[in-house]
């Protein structure tokens, strides 16, 4: 049975990386994970930085989303990002040492914000390797 | 009258100076198309910024009062006023920065109008310079990303910005911009980013608003936001301002470029002339001397 579709638009200050008719949708609210399907009652929504997921037909297709907001309404999902990634833009040995960089900065406690940016680093780093594929083990070598 | 050998170093001295506004021309003409490109590529994510922050105000006017969020209008009195100009930080534009900052003293003239004290906050060395020489109270300033504004440059001088309405500095917050509309044409703007209000964001026509849900709840949200859509206005005025300037610079670097080959024409004439009656004047000493040996 072919399911109901709705828009999906992931726009950034870069470009319009998504504008595609879906069939759902997957994120990653501050809240925890959202499905939306179409005919979802109206929500306005904060997201994490995270992998969405969206379902065209059979494909699934992904997207590493950050710092963004999503509006939900009848007949379309919103998402409004400061950047988004597909799984061929990222760098994953550039990931992983941004990763063990965050590690080792966290580790040292400096100041802070040195501690709460190398958070948000790792958080980033860690959702450009979950995109890619890449496992994601934490444990040092 | 000027000898041919001054004449000579005036044209000299022309054509290097023609050869600088044209390289300008050639450099702001390729500046203004990145930042052209920039701004399309960032226009839909203005737009559909601009809907939803639309949606979710109207879609929780009935809900939240403006006496629980600071941001709203009707939280405080509008007693300090905040007004920001954008302009380039160098000039041999035209009249881009002069342009601007008329409008932002004008602006500023309105609201001093109202019983409202008026401070200024100035994006690119020339707003500064242009406000301070008429007398302005100037409280912040950013220098040299005029040119080339990145979306980070917008996030810290809107935090900056929010700062200040959060702490009690300011109570409303004018923008004052240049908008790009084409390459010959930038019309001076202003748009006021803080408070906010529903008003301010009249649906499109056909487009129906419902009352609007939040996730987790609305504190929440609202606080995350607006914020955001803060940045994205700031960047959206900074980098229209910036394809503006680049845009002004280029037009002013040409119309230098051809007054340039005008004067090295007219030199070039006045040469031949000079040169000319040298030699007429040559001939006839000649034919003279000639004359009075017979």
């Amino acid at each position: 049975m072919a399911e109901k579709k709705f828009r999906l638009k992931i726009v950034t200050p870069g470009k319009m990386a998504v504008d595609k008719d879906v069939t759902m949708v997957i994120m990653q609210t501050i809240d925890g994970q959202i499905g939306v399907l179409a005919g979802h009652e109206p929500v306005v929504t904060v997201l994490d930085h995270g992998v969405l997921r969206y379902y065209e037909d059979e494909k699934i297709e992904t997207m590493a989303v950050f710092g963004g907001y999503a509006e939900i309404n009848q007949r379309e999902v919103v998402v409004l990002a400061e950047t988004a990634e597909l799984p061929e833009d990222i760098d994953i040995e550039r990931a992983r040492q941004a990763k063990e960089r965050a590690n080792r900065h966290i580790e040292e406690k400096r100041a802070e914000t040195d501690v709460m940016r190398a958070k948000v680093a790792l958080r980033k780093s860690l959702v450009r390797l979950e995109l890619s594929g890449q496992p994601l083990t934490t444990d040092k070598k | 009258m000027a000898t041919s050998r001054d004449i000579k170093a005036r044209i000299r001295s022309v054509t290097t100076t023609k050869k600088t506004t044209k390289a300008m021309n050639l450099v702001s003409s390729a500046k203004m198309a990145r930042a052209r490109g920039r701004l399309n590529a960032a226009n839909p994510y203005f737009k559909l910024t601009k809907k939803t922050i639309g949606d979710i105000l109207n879609g929780c006017a009935e809900t939240i009062s403006p006496e629980d969020f600071p941001f709203f209008e009707g939280n405080r009195p509008l007693k300090k006023a905040l007004v920001v100009a954008i302009a380039n930080d160098r000039g041999l534009c035209g009249g881009y920065n002069s342009n601007v900052t008329k409008l932002a003293a004008q602006v500023a003239l309105g609201l001093s109008d109202e019983g409202k004290s008026v401070t200024f906050f100035t994006i690119g060395n020339k707003a500064r310079d242009f406000l301070r020489r008429g007398g302005a109270a100037i409280i912040g300033h950013v220098g040299g990303i005029a040119a080339s504004p990145s979306v980070l440059d917008a996030q810290d001088i809107t935090k900056e910005l929010v700062d200040m309405y959060e702490n009690g500095d300011v109570d409303e917050i004018h923008v004052v911009y240049t908008e790009f509309v084409s390459a010959i044409t930038y019309v001076p703007a202003s748009v006021r980013i803080l408070p906010l209000s529903a008003a301010d964001f009249p649906a499109e026509e056909g487009h129906v608003r419902g009352m609007v849900k939040f996730e987790p709840n609305s504190t929440e949200v609202l606080t995350r936001v607006i914020p955001k859509y803060l940045s994205t206005t700031m960047y959206e005025t900074l980098i229209t301002s910036a394809a503006s300037g680049q845009g002004a610079t280029m037009a002013a670097m040409d119309a230098a470029t051809e007054n340039a080959e005008n004067i090295i024409s007219n030199l070039t004439l006045v040469l031949n002339r000079v040169r000319q009656a040298a030699i007429t004047q040559e001939i006839s000493e000649i034919v003279g001397g000639a004359n009075a040996l017979e």
